[in-house]
C-alpha cells in the first residue's frame, strides 16, 4: 500500500514541483496551500508523513506542527520542515514545535526523498 | 591791717607809734625794725599791708633802701618817712613806686591816717591793674597762636607775641620796624590792600577775614586763617590779629579735594555707603559719583540715604544677592556680577567690587563699591555662547544623523540578508526541484511536460531578476543618479494592463474596483516608475487583505494633478511599524505569514519622489490601509 504524504506549501510553482516529485516517487500526496488547510487535510487524510513550509497565510508552519502534535499526540507522525528560513534560530523553533527534520530551501529532490524514506522506515 | 615800721631813730619811732595809736585805723599788728636787715628778716616771715620806711638806715640809705625792700614787699603800700631837708629824695622815691611820704615833725594823726588810707587804696588799685596786666600778658604773650597788633594808620606792628616771633622767624625788634605788608608775599599784597579798604568802614568789631598767604622770614609761604579785632590802644586804636597756620590742613584738604575729584570724575561708578552700627546688613548710601548717575539714572538726592538694593529687580540672581548679604555680614572684600535696573527700569549687568573701609581705630565704617556696566560684554558672551551652542547642536545633530544613517545601513544590511536569502531561496528551490525532476524522470516525460517544467524554471528566473532590480533600486541612496526616462503613456490602457497583470499574479483572489476620473488621455511620465508604484500598491493591497475579496483603486485628475488612491480592508499596519514604513527590507510585525521582500513601499516612496509627487498613508491595524498619492501631470 502506498504511503501517504501531506504537503503544506503556499507557493504555487514550488508546491506543484514537490507534488510532482513525490508523486513520481510513488507516494500518495495531499497538497494544502495554507496552514489552515494543512491542519484540516491532516485530520481527514491522516498521512504517514507531513512536509510543511513555514511562512504561509492563515497559519504558519510552526502553528500547523503544534496543532498536529496537539490533536494527534500518540501517533507521532514524522514532520519535515522545508523552509527558506535558514538561520539556526528558525531551525531551533521548528524542533521545539515538534518537527522531526529541518530542510533548508533550496534542497535537492534526492535529499528530500532520502529523508522521507528514512523517516518512513 | 598789719604795719611794719622801719626806723632806727627811737624818738621818731615813738612819735609815729603814738600818732598811729591816735588814728582810727584798725591796726591788727604793728612791728618795727631798726635796720634793713631786720626788716628783710621780718618780711621773709610775714606780709604787711603798710610799711613806713626811713630812707636813712644804718645799713642802707636813700632810694636804694626802697629798692631793696620792694621785691620782698610787693603787696605792701610803702610810705617813706623823711626829714624836712630830704624831701627831694622822697619825691624821687615816689617815682620808684613808693606810695607817699611823710615829713618827720610835720604830720599829725589826721594827716597820718589820711596818708595811710590813701596809700593802701592806691596800692590796691595798682595791684589789681598789675594782675590784669599780667593776665593780659599771659593771654597775649603765651598764646600758642601767633598774634600781633598793628596800627590802623601806619600798619606797623605795635606788638607781637612769642608764638608770632617763633612762627614767622622775625625778632620782636625786627617786627617793630615792619608793617603787616612785610609778612605777605608780593602776589597777595594788592588783594590785601583792597581787603583792608573794604573792612575799614565796617562796623563789625570782630572780623574773620578768612584765608591768606603769609610770608615767613625764611621765605616760606604759609596759609593762614585770620581773626582780627579792633582794640583801643592808648589814645588811638589798633587791630589785634590772631593768625592760625592752616598750611597743613590746606594740604590735606587739597589732597582730599583732588581725590574726591578723581572719584567724582572717574569712568567707573563709585558708591559709598555707611555700615549700619546696629544692623551691619543695612548700609545707606552716602555718596555716588557722576558715572554712577550716568549708569543708573539715579541722582544723589534720589539714592542717598537709601540702600543699593534700589537697583535690584526680577532678573537679579537670588543666590548672588544672598552672597552680597553674606559678604556684608562678614565684612570682607568681594566681587559680584548681577543684573541691576536703572531708574527707568532698564536691566543692565553690573560688575562691582565691595570693599569695607575702616576708621583709625580699625572699625569698619563704610563700604566702597566700584561698579561697571558690563552689559555689552555679557551680551557678547551670550552671543558667543549661543553661537557655540548652535554649532555644538549642529555638529551633534550631524553626528546623530550620521550615526542613524550608519545604524540604518547596518540594520538594512541585516534585513537584506535575511529577506533576500528567504526571497531567493524559494524560487531557487523551485528551479532546483524542477531540474532534479527533469533529470530523474527525463525518460518517462513527454515533450509537453518537459516544456512545462522548463517554463517554470524560466518564470523563477524572471521573478528573481525583478527582485534583484528592486534591491538595486532601493540600494541606491542618491536619487539623482537614477535616470527618469519620460515617455508618453496612454493612461487608461496602461492602467487596465496593470490591473490585469496584478490580478493574474495574485490569482484573481480580489476584485480591483477601479474608479477612473481622468480626462487627459496621455500622460508624459517615466513608465517604469509609474508601473512600480501601481503594481506595488495594488499587490500590497491584495496581499495584506487575505480573506477579503475587493480592493479600491481610484484615479482622479484635478488642476493638472493626478490623484491616486488605493484602499484595502486588510490587516493594516501596527503603530510601531509605521515609523519604519519606508525602510527597505523592513517587514510589518503582523506579516509573518505573508511572504514578501519588505521592498514594496520603499520602492513606491522613491518612485513618488522621483516623479515629484507627494504620498500619504493612513492605516489602522486589522481595519485596512489607504494610500494617497498625487503628482503633477505633464
Amino acid at each position: 500500500m502506498k504511503k501517504s504524504i501531506l504537503l503544506v506549501e503556499d507557493t504555487e510553482d514550488l508546491g506543484e514541483m514537490i507534488f510532482d516529485i513525490l508523486k513520481m516517487s510513488g507516494y500518495q500526496v495531499a497538497w494544502a496551500k495554507d496552514g489552515g488547510d494543512g491542519v484540516a487535510q491532516y485530520l481527514s487524510v491522516r498521512p504517514d508523513l507531513v512536509v510543511t513550509d513555514l511562512v504561509m497565510p492563515v497559519m504558519n508552519g510552526l502553528e500547523v506542527i503544534a496543532k498536529i502534535r496537539e490533536v494527534d499526540s500518540q501517533n507521532n507522525v514524522p514532520i519535515i520542515i522545508l523552509s527558506a528560513k535558514a538561520i539556526p534560530e528558525d531551525q531551533e523553533a521548528g524542533f521545539k514545535a515538534g518537527a522531526s527534520l529541518y530542510l533548508k530551501k533550496p534542497c535537492s529532490s534526492k535529499l528530500l526523498l532520502d529523508s522521507i524514506k528514512e523517516l518512513l522506515k | 591791717m598789719k604795719i611794719l615800721i622801719v626806723e632806727d631813730n627811737s624818738g621818731d619811732l615813738f612819735f609815729i607809734e603814738e600818732f598811729l595809736h591816735r588814728t582810727n585805723l584798725q591796726i591788727d599788728d604793728q612791728q618795727s625794725a631798726r635796720t634793713m636787715r631786720e626788716a628783710e628778716e621780718l618780711l621773709t616771715k610775714e606780709i604787711f599791708d603798710v610799711i613806713f620806711l626811713d630812707l636813712f638806715l644804718p645799713d642802707v640809705s636813700g632810694v636804694t633802701a626802697f629798692q631793696r625792700l620792694n621785691p620782698k614787699s610787693i603787696s605792701a603800700a610803702v610810705i617813706v618817712l623823711t626829714g624836712l631837708l630830704d624831701e627831694n629824695i622822697a619825691l624821687e622815691a615816689l617815682k620808684h613806686g613808693v606810695q607817699d611820704y611823710l615829713v618827720k615833725g610835720e604830720y599829725d594823726e589826721k594827716l597820718l591816717e589820711k596818708t595811710v588810707r590813701y596809700a593802701v587804696e592806691r596800692k590796691s588799685t595798682q595791684e589789681l591793674l598789675k594782675i590784669s596786666e599780667e593776665r593780659y600778658k599771659i593771654l597775649f604773650e603765651g598764646n600758642p597762636i601767633p598774634m600781633w597788633a598793628h596800627d590802623l594808620e601806619t600798619n606797623r606792628f605795635v606788638m607781637v607775641n612769642n608764638a608770632a616771633i617763633a612762627h614767622y622767624g622775625y625778632s620782636a625788634e625786627e617786627f617793630s620796624n615792619m608793617t603787616i605788608f612785610d609778612i605777605r608775599p608780593p602776589s597777595e599784597r594788592d588783594r590785601f590792600m583792597l581787603h583792608l579798604k573794604k573792612i575799614e568802614n565796617e562796623k563789625q568789631h570782630l572780623h574773620n577775614s578768612a584765608e591768606w598767604k603769609h610770608l615767613k622770614k625764611d621765605g616760606t609761604v604759609i596759609n593762614v586763617e585770620v581773626i582780627s579785632h579792633i582794640i583801643p590802644w592808648g589814645t588811638t586804636k589798633v587791630r589785634l590779629v590772631a593768625a592760625y597756620d592752616i598750611t597743613e590742613r590746606t594740604k590735606t584738604e587739597d589732597h582730599l579735594r583732588l581725590l574726591e575729584s578723581a572719584i567724582t570724575n572717574a569712568n567707573d561708578s563709585v558708591l559709598i555707603s555707611e555700615i549700619g552700627q546696629n544692623n551691619i546688613g543695612y548700609s545707606p548710601v552716602i555718596y555716588i559719583n557722576h558715572a554712577f548717575t550716568k549708569m543708573t539714572g539715579y541722582h544723589p538726592d534720589e539714592i542717598i540715604g537709601k540702600t543699593a538694593s534700589i537697583l535690584h529687580g526680577p532678573a537679579s540672581d537670588l543666590k548672588e544677592l544672598q552672597r552680597i548679604n553674606d559678604v556684608m555680614k562678614k565684612q570682607e572684600s568681594a566681587e559680584f556680577e548681577i543684573a541691576n535696573y536703572t531708574k527707568d527700569g532698564e536691566m543692565f549687568w553690573n560688575n562691582f567690587t565691595l570693599v569695607p573701609v575702616a576708621d583709625k581705630s580699625g572699625i569698619y565704617t563704610h563700604w566702597v563699591s566700584i561698579q561697571r556696566d558690563v552689559t555689552s560684554r555679557k551680551q557678547q558672551e551670550e552671543i558667543t555662547r549661543k553661537k557655540l551652542e548652535k554649532l555644538i547642536n549642529e555638529r551633534t545633530r550631524e553626528l546623530h544623523e550620521a550615526l542613524a544613517k550608519e545604524k540604518d545601513l547596518v540594520e538594512m544590511k541585516s534585513r537584506f540578508v535575511s529577506i533576500a536569502s528567504h526571497e531567493f531561496r524559494t524560487p531557487l528551490s523551485t528551479i532546483n526541484f524542477a531540474t532534479n525532476f527533469l533529470q530523474d524522470h527525463f525518460q518517462q516525460l513527454d515533450a509537453a511536460e518537459i516544456s512545462s517544467k522548463l517554463k517554470k524554471i524560466e518564470k523563477q528566473v524572471i521573478h528573481m531578476t525583478s527582485l534583484l532590480e528592486d534591491v538595486i533600486l532601493v540600494g541606491r541612496n542618491d536619487l539623482n543618479k537614477i535616470q527618469v526616462i519620460k515617455t508618453t503613456i496612454h493612461l487608461r490602457s496602461f492602467i487596465d494592463k496593470i490591473i490585469e497583470d496584478v490580478s493574474q499574479t495574485t490569482k484573481n483572489t480580489h476584485i480591483i474596483n477601479l474608479t477612473y476620473d481622468v480626462k487627459t488621455d496621455h500622460l508624459v511620465a517615466d513608465e517604469k516608475l509609474l508601473r512600480n508604484i501601481f503594481i506595488n500598491l495594488l499587490t500590497n493591497a491584495i496581499k495584506f487583505s487575505p480573506g477579503r475579496s475587493e480592493v479600491d483603486f481610484k484615479l482622479k485628475e484635478k488642476d493638472d494633478t493626478l490623484y491616486l488612491e488605493v484602499i484595502d480592508h486588510g490587516i493594516g499596519i501596527t503603530k510601531s511599524d509605521k515609523e519604519h514604513l519606508y525602510e527597505a527590507f523592513y517587514r510589518g510585525s503582523n506579516t509573518t505569514t505573508i511572504a514578501g521582500s519588505g521592498l514594496g513601499l520603499s520602492i513606491v516612496k522613491k518612485a513618488v519622489e522621483l516623479l515629484k509627487g507627494e504620498m500619504e498613508l493612513n492605516s489602522e491595524e486589522t481595519k485596512g490601509t489607504q494610500v494617497k498619492i498625487k503628482f503633477p501631470m505633464e
